[in-house]
């Protein structure tokens, strides 16, 4: 066990976000020319979409994992299996 | 120390075979001792003798009194009387049973009052547990000097997880809570549920299997853990295999087991340790309403800071519209008059060449100068329009509001501009009115010196004396004979009367001192 490990990236969002932080950063500070804001001013804009997009982009999907009969585990729907639970339970 | 015993205690003791020896003797030296005083003795040395100390036993005659637990601590062969002031059975987290092994900790206290040992309990915990404590202390040491709890070998958690796993039970409260807390917050979630028994036998083993499982499901983050319960029940999370799998992992791992009063291994070797399952989920995910209106904020500084760069150039923009150079071309018009009007007063020949020169220029000036402007207006108008078009929504008031302020800036500066050339060019023509006038005057004059000279000049003329008679007499040579001597016999002359008319003739004869 290496005591750094690989942080998982997470669908870019976060990068996406942190470059538009950094555009937001560089206009502010205001010393970039006008073509250059404009420039900026465009990427961040993209950015905002690609971040809105990002944050949405992932379907709500809740899975548990179950052996089949083959005994290779599989994923299926948790839903099902908590609406019998509660069917078992009352 | 002769003197009399005053104490029933200690010092009674030496004399005590004396005594014995003198059993018949009358006792006159003898104290006679109240049982206050015996037992204040007794309750003094007590108090001196006795410490702290741990009592393995078990609990028998348990009863409460306003919350006081009265009990007798008991082992095969000896008994004593035990009790818990109701401040400190609060603290004690065992609830002491009939039968229950149990150690104690506290201090045997003699009451004087009823001449009873009474071991007062301060602390107390099942014997079972305590063994548990100890391994549970001796793995912590064992697994911390492993290094196993050092901050450095933490993972970071992601700040915006996608795809969650669960290692938990599927049937339990803890579960649900976290789904629920999960979805809640971030709808857009991908979570799995690896289902694992956890309590009883097998319980570490399969928490142990299913967080190897998750490991290699390309998760960003994993939750293990439970809801509440009893020491034993929270023991897995305690067994040293979870803790390596814990440690093992590459996924970052939140461990969340029981509340937030249970501590267990698990959450020391943990990325990071929630008090309860739901916390874990609410360490785990955003609020995605929050994490929009921070993305929102940012847009919206964005937004304003170009407004705001806009803003300055267009005030800029109409500082320099409103330059006296844009505004009053004809202070270049001016130069030019100025410069004309020098020209002006120079030779009178190549005036009105100049004159024509320099209108010409000073209308290719005026053409060039309106060009200028309004090229110049047409160029700002576009970048203005290429801004705009890039800009978003926000923004298109604003540059539209700035584009009619700029339309009527134009139009006034067209307006301005013409009315301007209007007056220069009608100044122009009063100049070059003025020009030709002085032009036509001093050739008049010049024609009037003429004709005076031409006046004069005829008046001085010798053809004026012919014609009131005279005449002049020249030799053929053509020089005039003014004095008659020149002459002899012979020689030719010629006499010119008026009108230019003449005659030739001879002299005949030279009278000295006469004209013929």
């Amino acid at each position: 066990m290496s005591p750094k490990k690989e942080e998982k990236q997470t669908a870019g969002f976060e990068e996406s976000l942190q470059k538009l932080e950094e555009i937001v950063q560089q206009m502010e500070d205001g010393e970039l020319s006008l073509d250059e804001m404009i420039t900026r001013f465009e990427e961040g804009s993209k950015l905002v979409k690609v971040c809105g997009e990002k944050l949405t982009e992932v379907e709500q999907k809740i899975q548990v994992l179950v052996q089949g009969n083959d005994g290779k585990p599989s994923l299926k729907d948790f839903d099902d299996d908590s609406a019998q639970l509660k069917k078992e339970t009352t | 120390m002769n003197r009399p015993d005053n104490t029933p205690l200690d010092k009674t003791a030496r004399p005590a075979p004396r005594a014995e020896a003198k059993v018949n003797d009358k006792p006159t030296e003898e104290r006679h001792f109240t049982v206050s005083e015996l037992n204040r003795a007794l309750q003094r040395t007590i108090a001196e003798k006795s410490r702290v100390i741990s009592v393995e036993a078990e609990i028998s005659n348990l009863g409460n009194s306003r919350g006081n637990l009265y009990f007798s601590l008991k082992d095969k062969h000896s008994e004593i009387a035990a009790m818990i002031w109701r401040s400190d059975a609060q603290m004690i987290r065992t609830e002491p049973k009939n039968g229950m092994k149990v150690r104690v900790k506290g201090q045997a206290e003699f009451n004087p009052k009823r001449g009873k040992m009474t071991f007062m309990v301060k602390v107390l915990e099942d014997a079972g547990k305590g063994a548990l404590h100890e391994q549970f202390e001796r793995l912590k040491a064992k697994l911390q000097s492993e290094g196993l709890f050092e901050a450095g070998r933490k993972k970071r958690l992601p700040a915006y997880p996608r795809k969650i796993g669960l290692v938990t039970s599927a049937t339990g409260a803890a579960v649900r809570d976290m789904i629920h807390v999960l979805t809640r917050r971030f709808p857009h979630l991908h979570i799995i549920v690896f289902p694992a028994k956890v309590q009883g036998e097998g319980a570490a083993q399969e928490i142990v299997s299913m967080i190897q499982l998750a490991d290699r499901g390309s998760l960003d983050a994993l939750i293990v853990g439970r809801g509440g319960g009893s020491l034993e029940d929270l023991w897995a999370f305690n067994e040293e295999v979870v803790a390596r799998a814990i440690a093992a992992c590459k996924v970052p791992i939140i461990s969340a087991v029981g509340h937030e009063t249970d501590t267990t291994i698990a959450d020391f070797v943990a990325d990071k340790r929630a008090p309860t399952p739901s916390a874990a989920a609410e360490i785990l995910v955003p609020e995605l309403a929050e994490v929009l209106r921070g993305v929102e904020r940012l847009k919206r500084r964005m937004s304003q800071e170009a407004e705001l760069r806009l803003a300055r150039l267009q005030n800029r923009f109409q500082a320099a519209a409103k330059h006296a150079v844009l505004r009053e071309p004809e202070i270049i018009v001016e130069r030019f008059r100025q410069r004309l009007v020098t020209s002006q007063a120079a030779l009178p020949r190549v005036l009105l060449d100049q004159a024509k020169e320099l209108r010409f220029r000073v209308q290719r000036s005026q053409q060039d100068l309106v060009h200028a402007t309004q090229s110049q207006l047409r160029f700002t108008e576009q970048k203005l329009d290429s801004l705009s078009m890039k800009l978003p929504q926000a923004l298109i008031e604003h540059t539209k509001d700035m584009r009619y302020q700029l339309q009527s800036s134009q139009r006034e500066l067209a307006h301005a501009t013409e009315t301007q050339l209007k007056a220069t060019k009608q100044r122009l023509e009063t100049l070059s009115e003025k020009l030709q006038t002085g032009m036509e005057k001093q050739t008049l004059q010049r024609r009037n010196r003429l004709e005076r000279a031409q006046g004069q000049l005829r008046t001085l003329s010798p053809f004026k004396t012919l014609e009131r008679g005279f005449s002049i007499t020249r030799k053929p040579d053509g020089t005039i004979v003014r004095d008659p001597a020149s002459l002899k016999a012979g020689d030719a002359i010629e006499t010119i009367f008026a009108e230019e008319k003449k005659i030739l003739s001879e002299v005949s004869k030279n009278q000295k001192g006469s004209t013929s």
